[in-house]
């Protein structure tokens, strides 16, 4: 299959090479090691799919006469996004000439959306069938799926087939046929909020990169020890005492519009607030819910290295217990449509709860000797909570690997590793552990973008960017011994971008086009593998994302075209791609 | 210049180990900003707890009656008030005037009415001793001295650049306060830099960067007193200098037509540049990284494997006249569009396999009686490029190699060390009596994760083994952004703030070198920026600014 794909591609790539030079170009770093890898058709596809079969010859798009429709009426997640793509079809300060010239039978009519369910859904599932079908035949048209979401996913691949020529018209192959599904159904993207605020227009674009290159969950990390930007309209005091400032929040309003936003491009917002660590602002709020500290029979002292002076919930405490229920019900009402709720639960060393006289007396009467036990109060009680609600829960894999028992259907973020904590095992034993034990597993420890690093990937006769080959090369089952039914339990991964270093200023270029790396991995074919080919198609993605507003940064030396950031023709910041007021 | 290739697969600090802090900090004001410092920090600065309002609609800039002026410090004051009191507007306003006429006025917090109980600052006198100079140089005296202790503050300088110091310095001293709107101290500055090259290489060859991009850097750079935009203009992937002499090279070697700095594009640069007190040396390397020279005019060498030519092009061609002819022609150009004194004229990394191969090289060779010593024709090279510059009138920076490799240049000639061991090469080059610049230890191209700024702060040019004389000879350095994986998406933001610490390095006292103590000012200053319009990253961890960058 994949064969037939690079077989096609190829063919595509050396006729549209022969009458329009492609309008970018990545090149080598240095002289005596040449780019090795076959250059890009300039409308490859980012992530690959499944299966592409293109034919050699162009037909043309007139913007004044193309039309794209669907079999829905009403439905606003269609027609919503066929009026999205119209500038991304078309992208504005770029020169599209109508093919006056051409004959009929060379002009694409139109190109119609056939939902087969006919049902407009709400908000996307992890079960939903997210694949499509694209045919280009006779200069008409068709993306069949079986739900919008599908659709969706179709109508972004349709959009990055058409590409403008050199002498500016718009063209797409001729004929086409595309049959494409993802590999995972859970390809998300972690931002954090807290360690330093992402203020709403970046937030947006950030979703916007995400629909680009099919991720399909938004997780939101909404509060940290740093700050707790979520603004709760039953406890105001949470930012009132926990945001950095009072600008540095999303208010209720704000929430819903990225919920919406990203939802109309079938991305799920899950939320994550982080407890019984990670409880700093919450504490600037809530004092009381901390643990105190003690030192000997001294109270509320650091032992640095330790713990501090004041921190982690103090599990004993039933008005945590009442908070949290009010406040996961807030949640879920907030998040309506979204079944998860990320509870964090990582990183909770014990040393507090252990040092403090009332824990150890709680110990003691309830006939537990250790923190296991206090997690697995606490995580019981959370978990539960969550349920009555109606929730579903999603929480890193620290209670789990201490020894907490936690209920099958609770799914589990695998974000350890050897390279991260010396001392840990490998993310993949983790993930061979989990899912056999059961989990619905999320792995996130092989991506984490936020760590750079500057490198070149060496070898004998050519030089790539190297964290785009350790990203690409990911193998997420390598070392894996769990069984095929542990194996479907993966249900996806996620690339994470934890906030220390990043804010408004480079969260967008930090993270693309590394991100999209990861999204081919995690939806492509196992055996679109070459780094060497992809680096091609991925700077063609590069240019792409840069028409579209997204500062994307480059993995090889290069250009793209006259709307690069900057120039007078740049889609950064041009206000139908930034969201300025 | 490129470090040789090595596999650089370190992994990154593990401080954050689930993007978290480490445990026992869980203090998020790890560092608190402060308020009204200014970066890099002055010679000297004295301040009191006296607090004077400043009012956009109560306050000038005036010329003392005794001073030399021109346009450059005109304008500088139309810079600075809309700086001072508008600093989210001012970027626009410089980099895109026509946007910024769209832009919404912005009121004033606090209105004069307000501050009737307050002491106002009225106006700033400035005092410029000399007439200004049209642009400045190695030479430039940058010294300045600022008092504020009563309603009328002085800024005394010898030249217009040390005024332009004084002014950027004024700007950061007043700050936003919640009674007076905008407030400063009872202060006073005599502050001087104690290195007169203080740069920035900014590389246009492997990735284009647009005017406005390179025009935000200028910006950039003026705000932390860098003074010199080291213009790697053109390398092997790219030639985007339109040149009048010859503009099929970049007809050729440019990466296509968008991608080209026209004669008026350069001459806004350096007119943008020299508004702002700062050099633009531009560097023209040869005779390795010309591939894209070589795409319009034959001055390559043919590279050849079995006895035939393989298609494939070497450094330039030594061995033919008409390669120093082009040379004549094109640094002639140079020299009169760049009107700095100096030019930097590259000379690194030759690689010699291709002159080996070609039998012309190896006939000249023979006819020179260099033997098989390609090292004696790559002097020969730059001998010649020297002497060609030279008569020009020029003076010229240049690479390590060229002192490595034993070229005979004029006394006023800069070489730049950017090879390690920095400190035996310092001590070599300044040895030999040359002035010299430090790279070695600020390449910015090379990213980590965490705090990395550290890092370059405590890097010093003094470090080495010298006498006074020698040191003396050190006239500076340069932060180099290479840029392989850098373009108008990521440059500034990743220029900014590491930069920051280059520019205190080479400004400040060879004692104000305590990371942890700069911390906070720097945490001001990078909010300064992310506030006036540069998106500076943050490079300290969890933080936040007043005005958060959102587009």
């Amino acid at each position: 299959m994949s064969h037939t794909l690079h077989f096609f591609i190829s063919i595509v790539l050396c006729f549209v090479i022969g009458i329009h030079r492609v309008q970018s170009e990545i090149t080598y770093i240095e002289a005596r090691y040449p780019l090795r890898g076959t250059p890009s058709a300039p409308n490859a596809p980012w992530p690959q799919p499944q299966y592409l079969n293109a034919s050699l010859d162009l037909t043309y798009i007139d913007p004044d006469f193309f039309i794209v429709y669907s079999n829905l009426r009403n439905c606003d997640i269609t027609d919503k996004a066929i009026e999205r793509y119209q500038p991304l079809f078309y992208p504005p300060k770029l020169t599209i000439r109508s093919p006056d010239t051409f004959d009929d039978s060379r002009v694409l009519i139109s190109v119609l959306i056939e939902i087969r369910s006919k049902k407009c859904d709400v908000y996307p599932d992890l079960h939903d069938d997210q694949s499509y079908n694209i045919t280009i035949e006779n200069a008409y048209g068709k993306i069949t799926a079986e739900n919008v979401w599908g659709a969706l996913n179709g109508l972004e691949t349709f959009s990055q087939l058409l590409f403008i020529t050199e002498d500016d018209y718009l063209a797409i192959n001729a004929s086409v046929t595309i049959r494409d599904w993802p590999r995972f159904p859970y390809r998300g993207l972690l931002l954090d909020s807290s360690r330093h605020f992402l203020p709403v227009p970046i937030l947006k674009q950030q979703i916007d990169a995400m629909s680009y290159n099919k991720y399909n969950v938004f997780h939101w990390h909404l509060s940290d020890d740093q700050s707790w930007p979520f603004v709760s309209k039953k406890f105001p005091q949470l930012t009132e005492k926990g945001a950095f400032s009072p600008d540095h929040v999303y208010t209720p309003e704000d929430v819903q519009d990225i919920i919406e936003h990203a939802r109309l491009r079938g991305i799920r917002t899950i939320p994550e607030f982080d407890s019984p660590g990670h409880v700093a602002a919450l504490g600037r709020a809530f004092p009381e819910f901390l643990t105190d500290c003690y030192n000997g029979s001294t109270p509320n002292q650091a032992i640095y290295s330790k713990h501090a002076a004041r921190e982690i919930i103090d599990v004993t405490k039933d008005e945590v217990y009442k908070f949290m229920k009010e406040f996961l019900q807030e949640v879920k009402d907030t998040f309506k449509y979204e079944p998860y709720i990320h509870l964090g639960m990582d990183e909770v060393t014990p040393a507090c709860w252990l040092s403090n006289p009332n824990i150890q007396k709680f110990l003691k009467d309830n006939n537990m000797t250790n923190g296991t036990d206090l997690m697995t109060h606490y995580s019981n009680k959370i978990l539960g909570i969550a349920k009555s609600i109606g929730a579903k829960s999603m929480v890193w894999q620290d209670p789990w690997d201490d020894g907490v028992k936690l209920p099958l259907g609770t799914v589990i973020g695998i974000w350890k590793d050897t390279s991260l904590l010396p001392d840990s095992p490998p993310w993949s034993y983790f993930l061979s552990k989990a899912t056999s034990e059961g989990y619905d597993t999320v792995l996130s420890a092989p991506f984490y973008l936020n760590m750079i690093k500057y490198g070149k990937y060496e070898t004998n006769d050519s030089v790539m960017n190297l964290e785009f080959f350790h990203w690409y090369n990911i193998d997420l089952f390598a070392n894996f011994t769990g069984d095929d039914a542990a194996r479907k339990r993966l249900i996806g991964a996620e690339t994470t971008l934890w906030g220390e270093f990043v804010d408004g200023t480079n969260s967008l270029s930090r993270l693309w086009v590394r991100a999209s790396g990861v999204a081919e991995r995690l939806w492509s074919s196992i055996d679109v593998n070459n780094p060497e080919d992809a680096q091609f198609r991925l700077d063609v993605h590069r240019c792409r994302m840069l028409r579209r507003g997204i500062p994307a940064a480059p993995i090889l030396n290069g250009y793209c075209g006259p709307y690069e950031a900057g120039m007078k023709q740049s889609m950064v910041n041009d206000p139908i791609f930034s969201y300025i007021d | 210049m490129r470090l040789p290739i090595i596999l650089l697969f370190l992994l990154a600090v593990i401080s954050y180990s689930h993007g978290k802090q480490p445990r026992g900090s869980l203090n998020i004001f790890d560092v608190k900003p402060t308020v009204g410092q200014p970066w890099p920090k002055p010679q000297t600065i004295k301040t009191t707890s006296q607090q004077y309002a400043v009012h956009p609609s109560a306050f000038h800039f005036m010329v003392n009656s005794t001073s030399q002026s021109c346009d450059l410090l005109t304008s500088a004051f139309d810079r600075y008030y809309r700086i001072i009191f508008f600093p989210q507007t001012y970027l626009n306003h410089i980099l895109d005037p026509e946007l910024a006429k769209h832009e919404k006025q912005i009121e004033p917090k606090i209105s004069l009415a307000d501050l009737q109980d307050a002491t106002l600052l009225k106006r700033l006198n400035v005092h410029i001793q000399q007439p200004c100079e049209q642009y400045p140089s190695l030479e430039s005296d940058e010294s300045y001295s600022l008092t504020i202790d009563s309603d009328s503050a002085m800024l005394e300088s010898i030249t217009i650049w040390g005024a332009l110091r004084g002014l950027e310095t004024f700007s950061q001293i007043i700050y936003a306060d919640d009674n007076l709107g905008f407030a400063v101290n009872n202060t006073m500055i005599n502050d001087f830099p104690r290195f007169k090259h203080r740069g920035i290489l900014v590389d246009t060859s492997r990735h284009f960067i647009s005017v406005k991009t390179l025009k935000m850097n200028l910006e950039a750079m003026a705000e932390s007193k860098l003074n010199v935009l080291h213009f790697h203009i053109v390398d092997d992937q790219s030639f985007p200098y339109e040149s009048r002499t010859f503009p099929e090279i970049s007809l050729a070697g440019a990466y296509n037509q968008a991608h080209v700095y026209s004669q008026d594009d350069i001459a806004g640069l350096i007119e943008f540049a020299r508004q702002r007190g700062i050099r633009v040396v531009v560097e023209f390397d040869s005779p390795g990284h010309t591939q894209s020279w070589g795409l319009a005019i034959d001055i390559l060498t043919h590279c050849y494997s079995g006895g035939k030519p393989n298609d494939e092009f070497g450094p330039m061609d030594p061995s033919r006249n008409t390669t120093f002819d082009f040379l004549k022609k094109l640094f002639s150009e140079v020299a009169s569009v760049f009107p700095d004194h100096y030019m930097h004229l590259g000379g690194d990394e030759v690689d010699f396999d291709c002159w080996r191969s070609n039998p012309d090289v190896q006939a000249f060779m023979l006819k020179m009686g260099f033997g098989t010593d390609y090292s004696l024709l790559e002097q020969y090279y730059m001998q010649n490029v020297v002497d060609i510059v030279g008569a020009t009138g020029k003076g010229y920076t240049v690479w390590q190699e060229i002192i490595d490799n034993n070229v005979t240049v004029k006394a006023d000639t800069v070489v730049e060390v950017w090879k390690d061991p920095y400190p035996q090469e310092l001590e070599r080059v300044t040895k030999l009596g040359y002035r010299t610049l430090l790279s070695t230890c600020w390449y910015l191209d090379y990213i980590s994760y965490g705090s990395d700024w550290v890092k370059y702060y405590m890097c010093d040019p003094h470090n080495f083994n010298g006498t006074d004389e020698q040191k003396k000879l050190v006239v500076g350095g340069e932060a180099c952004l290479w840029g392989e994986f850098v373009d108008a998406t990521n440059l500034i933001s990743r220029m900014w703030p590491r930069a920051f610490s280059i520019a205190e390095r080479l400004w400040s006292a060879a004692d104000v070198k305590d990371p942890a103590v700069a911390k906070p000012r720097f945490e001001e200053h990078r909010c300064r920026y992310v506030r006036r319009g540069i998106p500076a990253s943050p490079e300290n961890g969890p933080s936040y600014c007043d005005y958060e960058y959102n587009r």
